[in-house]
C-alpha cells in the first residue's frame, strides 16, 4: 500500500459514509425509514438489489473459484431470471396489495401469528449470523493479505455501516448502493486492464485466454446429470431457481429492496433488471479470474496464496523441505510457462496436430507443477493441522497487490470495503425492520407511534450492528461453527419457500397443516445433508417440494376450514 | 441525481417502460437467459 492508495480508500470511505447520510435525509415514520417512503424507482431498486446480494466476498473468491475451479460456478445463477419473473408476477403485487413491511407480516394475514413469528425468528437467527459472516470473511482475506490487524478491519466496515445505516434507514442504503456499484465496476474494470497491460509483449489476451481454455478454465456449461456433481446446468438451473426463489422471495433483506420500490411497476422492473444483469455480471467476474489464471500461466505466483500460513511453515521444523519444495515448484513453473507459450504459438497456426501436441505438452508441464504444489501444500497443513488447503479466497487480493499500479490498488480495496458495506447495510437495515414490525411493535407495544417506531429502529439498528461485530470479531474462534452457519442457511430456505408457496397459491391449507409439512420438510432435508452425497442446492428443492405436497394432503385429513388469503 | 420519488400511486397494471405489456418482458428476460445459456454453451465448446 502506497500513500496514494491510502489517500484513495480513506477519501472514498468518507465520502461514502457522509453521502450515505446525507441522501438518507432524517425520515420520522415507519414508511420512511423502513421502506424509503416506497419512493424508490426501478434502477435504483435493481441496483440495490444487486448490491445486497453481491457481498465482498463475491469480488474477492469468485475470481479465485475462476482461477482454480474454472468457470462452472456461472451455472449456479442460472435460476435467478426465471425466480424474478415468477416474484413479479405473484409475490411483487401481492406484497404490494397488503401493505406489509416485511414478508412475515404478510403469513400472518394468510395464516397465523404463530406462522410469521415462526419465520420472522428464522430469519432473524440466520441473517443475524450471516450479518457478522459478511463482516468477517473480506476482513480476514485483507488482513491476511495486507497485514491489517483484523479487530481493526471489522470495526471500520461495522462501524462505517452502522452510522449511515442508522441515520437514513432504507433510503440511505439504497441511495449508498447505487454509488457504491459504480466503485466497484469501475476497480473491477481497472483490475482488467492492469492484468492485460501486464501480458508478456508476444502474448495477447486472446492467447493467454486460449491457454486457460486449454486448461479447463472456461468450462462454463456442463450439462451432466450428475446429482453429486455441484454445478450443472440443471442443478443451477432447477436447484438455483429454488433458491434464489426463497432468497428474493422470503429473505426480508432482498424483499425489503423491492417493497422500497413506488409502485408494483418499480419493484417489478428491479427485480426484472436483476434478472437480466445478474448473469452476465456473474460471467464478467469469473472471467476476470480466468484471465488472472491465463496471466499465471507466464508470470510465476506463489506455491501458496495465503502468506500468513506460508509464514507459519517457513518458521517451523519444516521449512528446508518447504524451500525445496518452492525450488521443486519453481523449476516446474520454468517449464510449464515454456510449453504455454508454445500452446499459444500453435493455437494461432491451422496445424490441428501441432495443436494437439502443444495441449499434450502443457498439461503434462501443469500436471508436474500441480503435483509439487500439493506437496507443498501436504507441508502446510502437516505444520498447521488446522490450515485451510484451499487458498482461492487470497488469489485475486494477491495478484491486486503485487500487480496492480500504486492508486489503483486504493480503489480496488474501496470496492472491497463498498461491496462489504452494501450487504451488511442492507441486513442491518432488514433484521431492524423485521424486530420492530414483527416482534416490538406486533407484540411489545402495538399502539406505538410513528416516532416511537424510528426510534425503536434506530437502536435495532444499532443493537444488531453491534451483535454483527461482536460476532465477526470472534468468528476466527468459532472455527467450524462459521462453516455450521452457512450449512444451516441452506438447510432451511427450501421449507420457508415451501411455506410461503403454500400461501401464495394452495388458498385452502391451513397455517396448522403447513407447519406439520414444514416439519415433515425439514426432516427430509436434514435426511438428505446426513445421509446422501447429493449437492447442497438440491437441499432446496426438497424441503420446497415436501411442504407443497404434504400441507394438502394433511390439510385434507384434518379437513379444517378455509381460511383464504385476506386482501 | 435524479429524484427517485413517484409522482403518483399506481396500479398493477400499470404498463412497463417498455416492452408495451408485462407478458412481453417476461418473455424477453427467459429468452435473454436462453441466450446467455447458448453463448456460454458456444463459449465452453470454442475454449475447450
Amino acid at each position: 500500500m502506497t500513500p496514494l492508495d491510502w489517500v484513495v480508500l480513506a477519501t472514498w470511505l468518507a465520502f461514502a459514509v457522509a453521502y450515505g447520510v446525507w441522501r438518507g435525509g432524517r425520515p420520522h415514520d415507519a414508511e420512511g425509514y423502513l421502506l424509503a417512503g416506497k419512493a424508490m424507482r426501478w434502477p435504483t431498486v435493481a441496483l440495490s438489489i444487486m448490491a445486497t446480494q453481491a457481498s465482498a466476498i463475491t469480488f474477492l473468491s469468485t475470481p479465485g473459484q475462476a482461477y482454480a475451479d474454472g468457470m462452472r460456478f456461472v451455472q449456479f445463477y442460472l435460476g435467478l431470471p426465471l425466480a424474478m419473473i415468477v416474484l413479479s408476477v405473484t409475490a411483487v403485487p401481492l406484497y404490494h396489495r397488503l401493505k406489509v413491511f416485511t414478508a412475515y407480516e404478510f403469513l400472518e394475514r394468510r395464516f397465523d401469528a404463530k406462522t410469521r413469528t415462526l419465520t420472522a425468528a428464522l430469519f432473524l437467527t440466520q441473517r443475524g449470523l450471516a450479518a457478522g459472516l459478511t463482516i468477517y470473511a473480506p476482513s480476514l482475506i485483507l488482513s491476511v493479505i495486507l497485514g491489517w490487524d483484523i479487530g481493526i478491519t471489522i470495526a471500520v466496515i461495522g462501524g462505517l455501516v452502522v452510522i449511515f445505516t442508522t441515520s437514513g434507514g432504507t433510503r440511505a442504503v439504497s441511495r449508498t448502493h447505487v454509488l457504491q456499484a459504480s466503485v466497484i465496476l469501475a476497480g473491477m474494470a481497472a483490475v482488467f486492464v492492469a492484468l492485460v497491460a501486464q501480458l508478456p509483449a508476444d502474448i495477447s489476451l486472446l492467447d493467454a485466454v486460449r491457454v486457460a481454455g486449454k486448461a479447463g478454465k472456461l468450462e462454463a456449461i456442463n450439462t451432466s446429470f450428475d446429482l453429486r456433481d455441484r454445478y450443472t446446468l440443471w442443478s443451477g438451473l432447477l436447484g438455483g431457481f429454488f433458491l434464489m426463489l426463497s432468497y428474493f422471495g422470503t429473505d426480508q433483506s432482498q424483499v425489503q429492496r423491492y417493497l422500497a420500490g413506488a409502485s408494483v411497476r418499480e419493484s417489478r422492473m428491479g427485480l426484472l433488471l436483476n434478472g437480466l444483469l445478474k448473469v452476465p455480471m456473474q460471467f464478467v467476474i469469473l472471467f476476470v479470474g480466468a484471465c488472472v489464471f491465463a496471466f499465471y500461466q507466464f508470470a510465476r505466483p506463489p506455491v501458496f496464496f495465503n502468506p500468513v500460513e506460508v509464514a507459519k511453515v517457513r518458521a517451523s521444523a519444516q521449512s528446508e523441505r518447504f524451500a525445496d519444495a518452492e525450488a521443486r515448484y519453481a523449476g516446474a513453473l520454468a517449464e510449464r510457462e515454456a510449453r504455454a507459450r508454445e500452446l499459444a504459438f500453435a493455437l494461432r497456426s491451422a496445424d490441428g496436430a501441432a495443436r494437439d501436441v502443444a495441449t499434450a505438452e502443457f498439461r503434462r508441464a501443469s500436471a508436474a507443477a500441480e503435483a509439487v504444489r500439493r506437496d507443498a501444500v501436504g507441508l502446510i497443513t502437516a505444520t498447521d493441522p488446522g490450515a485451510n488447503a484451499s487458498d482461492t479466497n487470497y488469489v485475486f487480493l494477491t495478484f491486486v497487490v503485487s500487480r496492480v499500479p500504486a492508486g489503483l490498488v486504493g480503489l480496488m480495496l474501496a470496492a472491497v470495503f463498498a461491496a462489504s458495506m452494501n450487504s451488511t447495510s442492507a441486513e442491518l437495515n432488514a433484521l431492524a425492520a423485521t424486530t420492530v414490525v414483527d416482534g416490538y411493535r406486533r407484540f411489545v407495544r402495538p399502539e406505538a407511534s410513528e416516532r416511537q417506531v424510528v426510534r425503536v429502529s434506530r437502536w435495532a439498528t444499532v443493537v444488531w450492528g453491534g451483535f454483527a461485530i461482536a460476532f465477526a470479531e470472534s468468528a476466527s474462534r468459532l472455527g467450524s461453527l462459521v462453516e455450521a452457519v452457512n450449512i444451516l442457511g441452506s438447510l432451511f430456505y427450501g421449507t420457508i419457500l415451501g411455506v410461503f408457496l403454500v400461501a401464495f397459491y394452495l388458498r385452502r391449507v391451513s397455517g396448522t397443516a403447513t407447519f406439520a409439512a414444514a416439519i415433515v420438510a425439514e426432516a427430509a432435508v436434514i435426511a438428505c445433508f446426513l445421509l446422501t452425497p447429493i449437492s447442497f442446492l438440491w437441499y432446496n428443492v426438497v424441503g420446497c417440494l415436501v411442504v407443497v405436497l404434504v400441507a394438502p394432503l394433511v390439510q385434507m385429513l384434518r379437513r379444517s376450514p378455509d381460511r383464504p388469503v385476506e386482501g | 441525481m435524479t429524484d427517485d420519488r413517484a409522482s403518483s400511486p399506481s396500479s398493477p397494471e400499470e404498463a412497463p417502460p417498455f416492452g408495451g405489456t408485462w407478458s412481453r418482458l417476461y418473455l424477453f428476460v427467459a429468452v435473454n437467459l436462453l441466450v446467455w445459456i447458448a453463448v456460454f454453451a458456444v463459449f465452453t465448446r470454442a475454449f475447450r
